[in-house]
């Protein structure tokens, strides 16, 4: 076999991994749109009033770790006091804060200090509690604890004196819409299956937030936040919808998520080891419940909004990048043992597989195909249209996805509606795959080299985003 | 005779109300949301206010406070009805001690309603 | 190969710029329909605030008018109750509503049925009861849920035994049962009685709580003997209801149930109750 056939069946396997990767999308937008469109068309006005209005209503704890967030975590609150939902318990868990955190909720709530009970002592906690607090009227909890340097144990500690048979975790600069906690508390009122669901996180960069409401909306100013956008849409709201649709959700956000109380005690607690301490909670959600035999939900409903901040400043947003991409190595490596495995239905023999594939190797694929080709042709081996013609068919690809999602999105919801808008949000899309997606590549080969290292995940200070959830999941497409 | 403003978001549950108040003889203008409300309880001075708790950009218990903390801003001594489908004992204490004269449950209705603006009016 | 190459380029380019015109197309045709959609629900919910003073209206004669109405009333109903609502129910009941509910019902589309649910439970005529009832039954979870909060909101006791059924037949969970029966507000430990029997233990969870949370006085005998049952969450609801009964007679049951159990956290739970009822003995 002479060089040039080698390099011919490798540029040729390279275009199959593309072309899979790219239909498979286009397979999973599909089957979102489908999803959605079913969510949508149920009448829910009796349901939500009802829910509401009835005094059994499962109580909801939201739990939001902070970690030096004096910037949004009174929007924060301001947005949970507003919620539609009847039962609500807040508990605020200022995780070593040294900036104006407590002092601000102290002094906006009245809090006090307060002997709380201990309602599940058996999950573990690691940093000290150095004092309780509750608000004037009893709405706001505050925990004091010293920080671990890990969001899990904040939200552990939460977890033990927090009483809500259902527990909702957000970050402590997330702002959720009025509605979202009761649209997605309803499906566990409605199936006793559903043990987890996810809701739709939107970046909150350019929409103008007043006492925890939104209150005008546009897209954010600057590129590397509108990249963020058409990301956010494409890989979190309509590529989980689609996942959802199928049982086989790798990751629910930890800037917004609700659990079955009972499902996170059976596996106690958070593990403290994972970076990715969202998605290792949902992980180990799913194979508990495949290894009771039970029939079991996790869900995504894409209707539900919690916005949350994301990194303006391009460091910022390595930094981050990097940790997700670390996190999801760990993930892939503590949980290959669902990956291939009927016995796990289509987590095991699609989403791991996929997530393996495509969004955690992506970036080392790139990479060959580039030094690859390049080389082929400084040797002559290919002919510079051939190149050409394998380089504009990926990025036509993966452009055709990303608007195939925007339209997705504004088929059924509509959010970034209007003629400015829609082009701002098309350029995004045409030049993401020039601009944005090297430097994703970029650190996320950082993160994976960091992982395979084993080396020990460092928390970062984050800008306002010290408790941000660790994983969006490893994001490409 | 009256001067009553309606804050609610549900546009037909305000024309409803509208209607009704405006047939027991009162002078109604309605708002969708509480910053409008305030701008509107502002410019036209009303006797009594029918205020909806979950509303966009602000609720009826923020609109409520800014009207009792600051008198010229609402005409002193207007009477606030706090119209929710909250239903909770501590819902109704947060208003009540928010500054709220009266507090009215989701679902309702509106011969109540009407019944108990007149009452608050003769309060005075 | 350049021929194949440039072919491959070509209709990619067709397939994008195709993709920017549906991306457009979509939120241009979203637009419109939201307009119409918009005209005709302003155009009918003035028709419906007619309906709520007490007008006599004709009944709307395109099937899509009719479903923007049922859609607005089930809406506006659940804000609603007194002489508006009444007002609401009687024309729908007058203007061949029922017959549409039960058609929508009949449909293949979960969703469709669901808003078949919804409507009868807005019109709350006589028969809505026995219609929701059968709806208990149906193939998909979330239309039995619809079901099952309709019998709540126009429920008679009578319709309690259908949600307990329910629940142990495995069609509706057991929480979403207890808040329909709450909703329903019975007045006698007598109506709960299918639930104290039932051979699902959640079942007997649920009956008890709701005996509790509703201190259904004469509901104790009962709950007495729920305090031996095989499940310990059945024990555990029971002694929760006694409590909020409040009622002293029921400390006899309590000591003997009590004394025949070993030292384990069941009977430090019974030990609990006991003292707090002892406290409310009279004393002497």
């Amino acid at each position: 076999m002479d060089a040039t056939t080698i390099v011919i069946v490798a540029i040729s396997a390279l275009t199959v991994y593309y072309v899979v990767y790219h239909l498979g999308y286009l397979v999973i937008i599909g089957s979102a749109a489908h999803r959605m469109a079913a969510d949508l068309a149920w009448p829910a006005e009796i349901d939500h009033a009802e829910i509401f209005a009835n005094p059994l209503t499962p109580r909801v704890s939201v739990l939001v770790p902070a970690h030096n967030e004096e910037a949004g975590i009174v929007d924060s609150v301001e947005s949970l006091r507003n919620l539609r939902y009847p039962d609500v318990q807040i508990v605020v868990i200022d995780d070593g804060s040294t900036d104006a955190t407590f002092p601000l909720l102290e002094q906006r709530y009245a809090l006090r200090p307060v002997q709380l009970d201990m309602v599940s002592p058996e999950i573990p906690q690691e940093g000290a509690t150095r004092g309780t607090y509750r608000s004037d009227d009893g709405s706001v909890i505050v925990i004091r604890k010293e920080s671990t340097g890990r969001r899990a144990d904040a939200v552990n500690a939460g977890l033990r004196i927090s009483s809500g048979e259902l527990v909702c975790m957000i970050d402590a600069d997330s702002v959720l819409a009025p509605d979202a906690l009761l649209r997605l508390a309803a499906p566990f009122v409605d199936d006793q299956r559903v043990i987890a669901a996810g809701g739709s996180v939107l970046p909150s960069n350019g929409v103008t937030i007043d006492g925890g409401q939104v209150t005008r909306f546009d897209l954010p100013r600057t590129w590397i936040e509108r990249f963020q956008v058409v990301e956010y849409l494409r890989a979190f709201l309509i590529g989980r919808s689609g996942w959802a649709q199928v049982n086989g959700l790798v990751v629910i956000s930890g800037a917004f998520g609700l659990y079955r109380r009972d499902a996170i005690l059976r596996i106690g607690g958070l593990a403290t080891t994972s970076l990715a301490e969202d998605a290792d909670l949902l992980m180990a959600v799913h194979v508990d419940a495949v290894n009771r035999g039970i029939p079991y939900r996790v869900i995504f409903s894409a209707e539900p909004v919690c916005w949350t901040e994301v990194p303006r400043r391009v460091r910022v947003l390595g930094r981050q990048r990097t940790r997700w991409a670390h996190g999801l190595g760990e993930i892939l490596a503590d949980y290959r043992k669902v990956i291939a495995r009927p016995r796990f239905g289509a987590l095991g023999m699609l989403s791991m597989p996929w997530t393996m594939a495509f969004e955690y190797l992506a970036p080392v694929v790139a990479v060959v195909g580039t030094v690859l080709t390049v080389a082929a042709l400084a040797l002559g081996l290919i002919p510079i249209s051939f190149a050409l013609l394998v380089a504009a068919a990926g990025l036509g690809l993966s452009t055709l996805v990303t608007i195939t999602a925007l339209a997705v999105e504004a088929a059924w919801f509509r959010r970034y509606g209007g003629a400015r808008r829609l082009l701002v949000l098309l350029a995004a899309a045409f030049a993401e795959p020039f601009f944005y997606r090297p430097l994703v590549f970029a650190w996320q080969l950082r993160g994976m080299w960091r992982a395979h290292r084993g080396a020990v995940a460092e928390w970062g200070e984050m800008e306002h985003t010290g408790s941000a959830p660790a994983t969006q999941g490893a994001v490409l497409s | 005779m009256a001067r009553v403003v309606i804050v609610d978001d549900d546009q037909d549950l305000r024309r409803l109300l509208e209607r009704r108040l405006v047939r027991e003889g009162h002078d109604v203008v309605t708002a969708a949301d509480g910053i409008e409300g305030l701008a509107l309880i502002r410019e036209y001075q009303p006797d009594l206010v029918v205020l909806d708790w979950m509303m966009p950009r602000m609720n009826g218990i923020e609109v409520t406070q800014l009207l009792r903390d600051n008198p010229d801003s609402g005409g002193e001594g207007v009477r606030i009805l706090i119209l929710t489908a909250r239903s909770q004992e501590s819902d109704v204490v947060r208003a009540l001690s928010a500054g709220a004269d009266d507090y009215l449950v989701k679902p309702f209705s509106s011969t109540e309603l009407a019944a108990r603006v007149s009452s608050l009016l003769a309060r005075r | 190969m350049t021929d194949i190459s440039s072919l491959i380029l070509q209709g990619l380019a067709a397939v994008l710029v195709l993709s920017v015109l549906g991306l457009i197309a979509t939120v241009v045709v979203t637009a419109v329909r939201d307009r119409i959609r918009t005209a005709r629900r302003e155009r009918l919910s003035a028709v419906l605030l007619d309906i709520c003073d007490g007008e006599d209206l004709p009944a709307p004669r395109s099937t899509r008018d009719a479903e923007t109405i049922a859609d607005l009333a089930v809406r506006l109903a659940t804000s609603l109750k007194g002489s508006d609502r009444e007002a609401l129910s009687a024309w729908l009941q007058r203007s061949g509503f029922p017959g549409r509910a039960r058609a929508w019902m009949r449909r293949r589309n979960p969703a469709s049925r669901l808003r078949g649910v919804a409507l009868v439970t807005t019109i709350n005529g006589p028969r809505s009861g026995r219609a929701l009832v059968e709806m208990l039954a149906d193939p998909h979870r979330r239309v039995r849920a619809g079901a099952a909060r309709g019998l709540g909101i126009t429920g008679a006791g009578s319709d309690i035994p259908a949600l307990f059924s329910a629940v142990a037949a495995g069609r509706i969970p057991a929480g979403l049962a207890a808040m329909s029966v709450l909703r329903i507000f019975p007045t006698s430990g007598g109506q709960l009685e299918s639930g104290f029997s039932s051979r699902d233990p959640s079942v007997r969870r649920i009956a008890a709580e709701i005996a509790g949370r509703l201190e259904l006085a004469d509901a104790r005998p009962r709950l007495e003997r729920l305090l031996g049952d095989s499940d310990a969450t059945v024990v555990s609801a029971a002694l929760a209801a006694l409590v909020r009964i409040d009622d002293p007679e029921a400390l006899t049951a309590l000591r003997r149930e009590r004394d025949r159990l070993a030292d384990d956290p069941t009977r430090r739970e019974f030990e609990r109750t006991i003292s707090r009822l002892e406290a409310l003995e009279p004393v002497g």
